[in-house]
């Protein structure tokens, strides 16, 4: 089994797809020690940036995670163009595609607060550890109270070194 | 801070209540129970294995991750599926 982040990356870079990674592998890469199950990417919204998404998961057949089977979905541009966030289950794993975030915004709003990580042999862009911090406290989910102290925890840990 | 350590989440809720409730709001609004839950989680975080993992490059964390969760789907599928199942 590889990762998710092996299986989408390349497709990501392959097809010059503009989007972060945020969530459990963002975390992951700042050091977390948590583990996750799905893969979540804030993606750019632009008329471009959707074909070049739609080109690069075509292939991996995704679908509305927890929606019965034989709905009429299609991922296509209309469908992204009409959406903004994206629950999917595909042939390589689960992914989140979001349009927007709350605490981050778009792609374009979210970009100041990322850097540039070599992942998996592929060059991705992760949120930082400050706004993933901000991102986990703005959703206010009780689930997300451990992981926000372990990621404050990360941040004073690496504040000393 | 330090009355907390040890409490649950719920001790926590009860007790901005109660600060508030004596008359402390300023205090009560500068320390969120969300505050004060992520805080009781934070002194169970095991620091030794954040500062070890902090040694490392993200790639190499991640490179960790992934082997982690080889081994796990490893494990799983060592096991023959239960009745209920399969």
């Amino acid at each position: 089994m590889s990762s998710l982040l092996e299986a989408f990356l390349p497709l990501f870079d392959k097809h010059k797809v503009d989007c972060i990674l945020i969530g459990g592998w963002a975390a992951t890469a700042h050091g977390s020690l948590r583990s996750t199950v799905d893969i979540d990417f804030v993606y750019s919204r632009s008329a471009e940036n959707i074909d070049r998404l739609v080109s690069a998961l075509q292939s991996s057949h995704p679908y509305l995670r927890g929606a019965p089977p034989g709905l009429p979905f299609q991922f296509d541009e209309p469908t992204l163009c009409l959406g903004l966030n994206f629950t999917l289950t595909t042939h390589l794993g689960d992914i989140d595609l979001l349009g927007e975030v709350l605490g981050g915004g778009n792609y374009e709003q979210l970009l100041p607060y990322s850097e540039q990580f070599q992942l998996a042999g592929y060059p991705c862009q992760c949120v930082t550890l400050d706004k993933l911090i901000e991102l986990k406290r703005a959703a206010g989910r009780p689930k997300d109270f451990e992981a926000i102290a372990e990621l404050e925890a990360l941040r004073e840990e690496r504040e000393r070194r | 801070m330090e009355l907390l350590m040890g409490k649950s989440p719920g001790d926590c809720i009860k007790y901005r209540a109660e600060i508030s409730m004596s008359g402390e709001q300023q205090r009560a609004k500068e320390i969120s129970s969300i505050d004060l839950i992520i805080q009781l989680y934070k002194k169970d975080v095991d620091r030794t294995l954040l500062r070890e993992n902090l040694k490392l490059t993200p790639a190499q964390r991640v490179e960790k991750f992934g082997e982690f969760l080889r081994q796990q789907a490893a494990l799983r599928g060592a096991f023959p599926k239960s009745a209920e199942e399969s």
